[in-house]
């Protein structure tokens, strides 16, 4: 072993003398009450350039970890590598194959480290500039994916592998582009990994394992080839773009018979008189297919607000039809308005689902609320969301002030709330400046009859950006269970972040915190639930 | 006991390679094909082409980016006569890359806005979380890095800006260059930086 890391460093001592060389470093150490929050990790970057090459490695050692298995071995250190040529008529990539084509319906590959998610293929892509307006495009790779049912298990237990080969072209015409590929997959899944499927999941695809499979022994490992054709066009019409792309999947069911299913995904955006809209459909229908790649868009509206994106949307990028409205007018830097509505319900669930009026299902989310009911074997998923937002003339008072309101069936709840998310910020002389977050949200479990009313509350004072200083307060109140006036539960915590540099920061939290997304300190990241400890993290650009 | 004897030489590997050492390298900024929100790529050293110009990476659900935002508009129509300009990528992915257009659009930014939906160009300026901006001088040198934004913060960002500015000007003119920054808000600046 000793040999291995002497050859390995030496190795790394020569290439850091001949390459131009950069790295990333972050530290996080988390000592919590509770031993579940307890982290030690490592996660350290590293660029080199060398001419039309570059290389990147991202390495980690993580133990205990924040989610995943704890780093073990000398294999576990190295995440993610590749190399990348570059020049005017090629770009050509080796290693772990971040990637996307058109919006995602057929393939998009990215690491989320908060969530322990990776669906890179480790193989080759070549995009190759044919003419300026043309260009081709290839992927091949492999691809051993591991997922969980919950978040809570630490072990991965599902297990799929992959094998991707991907043609395809880019056309960028005047006044439209067209993006054309085909993909093949060859997926192997495991007898345990449908086990897990049929035990856990919660959708057509666990409930056609369950049939399929009554009695667990009859199950075995299943392998079958995926074809896909995927095509997406992007019209420019004056002011008027609209974008569609189609996927045509022909797949097994796992177990069973050969069957062709489809994504749809379309958008349209205009602006007129000030006014930018913006309306999305999609209609994501593979609900027998567990897919690895595809990633498509959320077609809802993605929330920086604390409390709201804890009641994020439970979208099921296999069974899924819904629509979007963006509106966005800015008045002046004084007045900006941002309005945005989305609606979803399942694309499939049982026969009596083609029955369902599409009109009289969008009629009904969009307009008469109390009838959504009516289809809550379909998961309905409304949200409507209210911002105003702007800056003084003076450019001294910045204000921030929404209205959410969000409305779910899902995993046995019916989850009603309304939030408002208020942020304000007051600059001083000299590049001080003070900021504060609150936010209220009273949250109405329909199917329990439990109320719940959170509040949120984050004060900051930046100081001329060398330190800043920043308070958490985050309160539940019950008013079934404890009575309103009553506080059920408590996070406080306080954060202290010191900017060695501008690129070298170093931050202790202490107190406890309740996890999602926490923005402070310049940046927002999703943060897990932390018990009375305290937290140190540290990043550095070399 | 092996895997943290590798850990500490990472780390002490690390903090060798201190900012020092970079700037005597002069680390030239990377190329790369990116796209504008029309579809249409763009190379990124055809852009910058010989002008001081602020990188800076953002995404939708980034309250501090869109503040901070607001500051580079006004410093690429302040400064673009002394050959100044502000590049904006956004690295929101294909799922909501939809809704990046009317944002910037009802803004009205003055600046090109280019997408690297997967952050790879980010992470080729070592970059992993947003806010994020690099500073590249008239000779396609990085010249400092921003992590994260505050208000306040801009105004070391025109002190900067304003520095290369007058980097990229002949030594004859560097004496001129005053008059045509308007309003340059540096009278703090020395306590800024040591504050």
């Amino acid at each position: 072993m000793k040999v291995k890391l002497l050859l390995i460093l030496f190795l790394q001592s020569y290439i850091l003398s001949q390459f131009d060389i950069g790295a990333n470093y972050e530290l996080k150490y988390f000592d919590g009450e509770d031993e579940s929050s307890d982290i030690f990790e490592h996660y350290l970057d590293l660029n080199m350039y060398y001419k039309d090459l570059f290389f990147y490695s991202s390495i980690r050692y993580k133990d205990p970890a924040l989610i995943g298995i704890p780093t073990k071995s000398f294999n576990d250190i190295y995440d993610i590598f590749y190399f990348e040529y570059y020049n005017e008529n090629m770009q050509l990539q080796l290693g772990d194959i971040f990637q996307s084509y058109g919006s995602g319906l057929s393939f998009l590959t990215f690491e989320d480290k908060a969530i322990d998610y990776n669906n890179s293929l480790r193989g080759i892509n070549l995009t190759y500039y044919l003419r300026d307006d043309l260009e081709m495009f290839s992927t091949l790779g492999v691809n051993d994916f591991t997922s969980r049912t919950s978040p809570s298990i630490l072990e991965p237990n599902l297990n799929i592998s992959n094998d991707v080969a991907i043609l395809g072209f880019n056309f960028q015409g005047n006044n439209f582009d067209l993006t054309y590929l085909s993909k093949f997959n060859n997926q192997k899944i495991d007898s345990n990994t449908i086990n897990n499927m049929k035990n856990s999941f919660d959708n057509s695809l666990g409930h056609y394992l369950e049939y399929r499979y009554q009695n667990s022994d009859d199950i075995q490992d299943f392998e079958q080839n995926i074809f896909e054709h995927n095509i997406g066009t992007t019209i420019y019409f004056s002011n008027i773009e609209f974008f569609i792309e189609k996927s045509l999947i022909y797949h097994n069911k796992i177990g069973g018979e050969r069957i062709m299913d489809s994504r749809l995904y379309f958008n349209s955006y205009f602006s007129t008189n000030g006014y930018g809209i913006l309306y999305e459909y999609k209609n994501y229908n593979t609900p027998y297919l567990f897919s690895v790649f595809s990633n498509p868009p959320i077609v809802f509206r993605e929330s920086n607000s604390t409390l709201i994106s804890r009641n994020l949307h439970n979208i099921d990028f296999n069974n899924e039809v819904g629509h979007h409205l963006k509106i966005n007018k800015s008045f002046s830097d004084q007045i900006n308005l941002v309005f945005s509505t989305a609606c979803s319900y399942l694309s499939f669930f049982d026969d009596q689902t083609s029955s369902i009026s599409f009109d009289k299902v969008l009629s009904d989310m969009l307009f008469q609320y109390g009838k959504m009911e009516e289809y809550s074997d379909l998961k309905p998923y409304r949200q409507i969301y209210f911002e105003i937002n702007g800056i003084d003339k003076n450019d001294r008072f910045f204000y921030k002030i929404g209205f959410d309101k969000y409305l779910e069936y899902a995993n046995g709840k019916i989850i009603d709330a309304r939030t408002i998310p208020t942020q304000f910020t007051y600059k001083m002389e000299k590049g001080n400046s003070i900021s504060a977050y609150l936010e209220v949200q009273a949250l109405n479990d329909m199917f329990l009859l439990d109320k719940k009313y959170y509040t949120y509350f984050s004060p900051s004072y930046n100081h001329y950006g060398k330190w800043i200083l920043s308070l958490f307060g985050d309160f539940a109140m019950n008013s079934k269970l404890l009575g309103m006036d009553e506080i059920k539960d408590g996070f406080i915590g306080a954060d202290f972040t010191y900017y060695i540099s501008n690129n070298n920061i170093l931050s202790l939290f202490v107190g406890s915190q309740k996890g999602g997304l926490v923005c402070s300190n310049g940046t927002c990241v999703v943060q897990p639930d932390f018990n009375k400890g305290f937290k140190v993290t540290s990043k550095f650009i070399f | 006991m092996n895997l943290k004897s590798l850990l500490i030489i990472f780390i002490s590997m690390s903090l060798s390679l201190t900012e020092e050492s970079v700037v005597v390298n002069k680390e030239k900024l990377p190329d790369a094909v990116l796209k504008d929100l029309d579809n249409k790529k763009i190379t990124i050293s055809k852009l910058v082409e010989s002008k001081p110009t602020l990188i800076s990476f953002w995404f939708l659900a980034c309250e501090p980016c869109k503040k901070e935002m607001k500051y580079l508009d006004e410093f690429n129509q302040k400064y673009s006569e002394s050959g100044f300009q502000v590049i904006s990528i956004n690295t929101d992915g294909s799922r909501a890359l939809s809704s990046v257009e009317p944002y910037v659009d009802s803004k009205k930014y003055s600046f090109k806005v280019l997408s690297d939906p997967r952050s790879k160009y980010q992470r080729k300026l070592k970059g992993n979380s947003c806010p994020y901006t690099v500073m590249v001088d008239h000779e396609g040198y990085i010249i400092s890095r921003h992590v994260g934004y505050n208000p306040g913060d801009e105004v070391k960002l025109e002190k900067e800006i304003i520095q290369m500015i007058e980097a990229s000007l002949p030594d004859s003119l560097n004496l001129n260059i005053r008059p045509n920054v308007k309003n340059p808000k540096i009278d703090s600046n020395d306590s800024v930086d040591e504050g």
